[in-house]
């Protein structure tokens, strides 16, 4: 019986009453033993499957005491961890990250756009309000295209000079950049969804797609959640409560979004959001692990909605 | 070394000159000192509250959960001849905790499960100090296979426990109870043990000594 111990200095093979019996140094600078340590382990692991030894999963022998075994100081052992685990961590961390962290970022910044759209907008009506009160819009985007291009009819507001005027227009100015900007994104975000996530987005929509995706933190997380998760995301309050006082529990979270289930009448949400939060389940495992897109998904979806829509409160 | 400034406890600068979380520096006798923010730290925050950290200079620590290394740093200031090895799986916090690996030399940052102790054990030899730091429902059974593989005997674990990340439906005091209950039977004697507020809400810190 042989155990192969794997160490940041190199390969072990020790027998019983920890004697080594063999020993392979690993070669190189950090990064390189770190990149090709598993792919090492695994030669190791198949030229070890003949005899009898016990594999990374239960050999859990103290590194730097074997390394000591051959004479090597702790200090280099301390060293060698150091080294190799810096390398090796910033190679997780590389590993790890993938497009979909774009999504998650840009759907931030989608929201803090708004966000800063509404403030800023807010600010303009009051302003240019003192001037021009009979000017309405309810629509902030129009409203500040409409600041820019409408010329003054009879009023009650402030009298003011071109000055004033001047400063109210370059401020609306700024607004409507941001406007643009957030336009961008929102095609930005569509384009990006298509790419990483199309069953999602087939069934979600774009909008909605990527802020389940901004929820759940990445695709990869989504993909290993359960229908019932995604379906309360976003009513983590209601939620709560159901769990700690027993009140009803929340029939949807975020996916109310969605067309279907918010245009749907009262008693056919709940039906809805959770065929919904099951199909989006399915649909971000197959476009995590797979990446093909799959027509059915979606036609099971609609047929679900046509049933649906038949069940009439009586 | 550790003095006390002000209210907080301080630790003498590994670095001098650099701050890692924007803690407030100062120079007394001895060297710079960073003041340990209780706020920001579990440890500190157990310690202003009366606990005593057996930990001393040259020892080998672990620490699960690890996270930006905020109280990494302060362990990494008090450990001149050790060494710390912090694990987390969170790429976002690591990623900053890496950055602080590289300039401080007794620091090694690894990002894994820590309920998976096979996968970075490679890199661990056996340490005399376990920090635990995981909001995890099952981190007394994480606590107990860690300590397992990798605590000398007579090693010290200081463990924060939030009781929402256990269990939220249930009181403080009853998932605390039942967290005790299970880390005793595991072979564990509790030194001490603080609630940690007002600084955490619903927190309970615990020193405990292994066999």
């Amino acid at each position: 019986m042989v155990q192969l111990v794997k160490t940041p200095l190199g390969f072990f093979v020790v027998a019983l009453k920890n004697q080594v019996v063999e020993f392979q140094e690993t070669m190189g600078n950090p990064k390189d033993v770190a990149t090709n340590l598993d792919f090492e382990y695994k030669k190791w692991e198949e030229a070890m499957r003949a005899k009898a030894y016990d594999s990374e999963e239960d050999c859990f022998l103290d590194p730097m005491k074997i390394t000591g075994l051959i004479g090597i100081p702790e200090e280099k052992f301390l060293q060698a961890s150091r080294e190799v685990g810096l390398a090796a961590a910033k190679i997780a961390i590389k590993e790890h990250i993938g497009k979909d962290y774009l999504v998650v970022q840009a759907v931030g910044a989608l929201d803090d756009l708004t966000k800063a759209i509404n403030l800023l907008a807010n600010r303009a009506m009051e302003w240019y309000g003192l001037h021009y009160p009979e000017f309405k819009e309810e629509d902030m985007e129009k409203y500040i295209s409409g600041l820019l291009k409408h010329k003054r009819g009879i009023s009650m507001g402030l009298e003011i000079d071109d000055r004033d005027l001047n400063s109210i227009r370059d401020y609306a100015e700024g607004i409507t950049l941001l406007i643009k900007r957030k336009k961008l994104i929102e095609t930005y975000i569509d384009k990006l969804m298509s790419e990483l996530s199309p069953n999602v987005k087939a069934l979600a929509g774009a909008n909605l797609g990527a802020r389940l995706i901004s929820r759940a933190g990445s695709l990869k997380r989504l993909a290993r959640l359960p229908a019932s998760t995604i379906q309360v995301f976003g009513a983590e309050k209601a939620l709560f409560k159901h769990l700690q006082k027993g009140v009803p529990p929340p029939k949807h979270g975020i996916i109310f979004q969605h067309n279907a289930i918010s245009t749907a009448p009262k008693h056919n949400r709940g039906k809805l959001a959770r065929t919904l939060a099951a199909k989006l389940a399915i649909a971000a495992k197959i476009d995590y692990y797979s990446g093909d897109f799959r027509q059915s998904l979606v036609d099971d979806w609609n047929a679900r909605i046509k049933e649906v829509k038949k069940n009439v409160k009586n | 070394m550790m003095i006390k400034l002000g209210r907080n406890f301080a630790t003498k600068n590994l670095v001098p000159g650099k701050s890692v979380y924007g803690e407030s520096l100062a120079k007394r006798k001895g060297g710079e000192f960073r003041s340990w923010d209780p706020k920001r730290s579990k440890v500190a925050a157990a310690m202003m509250k009366g606990m005593k950290i057996p930990l001393k200079e040259n020892q080998m620590v672990l620490y699960l959960g690890v996270a930006t290394g905020t109280t990494a740093s302060h362990l990494s200031d008090l450990l001149t001849k050790g060494m710390l090895f912090g694990v987390d799986f969170a790429p976002r916090v690591l990623r900053e905790f890496i950055l602080l690996s590289e300039v401080r030399r007794n620091l090694v940052p690894i990002m894994a499960d820590a309920s998976k102790p096979q996968k970075y054990r490679w890199l661990v030899p056996n340490v005399d100090f376990m920090f635990q730091d995981v909001a995890q429902p099952n981190q007394a059974q994480i606590l107990v296979r860690n300590a397992k593989i990798f605590l000398n005997k007579g090693g010290h674990i200081f463990v924060a426990v939030k009781s929402r990340s256990i269990d939220v439906t249930k009181k403080p005091g009853d998932v605390f109870k039942v967290f005790k209950k299970e880390i005793k039977e595991a072979g564990f004697t509790i030194l001490d043990e603080k609630r940690l507020e007002p600084f955490e809400k619903d927190h309970l810190a615990l020193l405990l000594k292994w066999k």
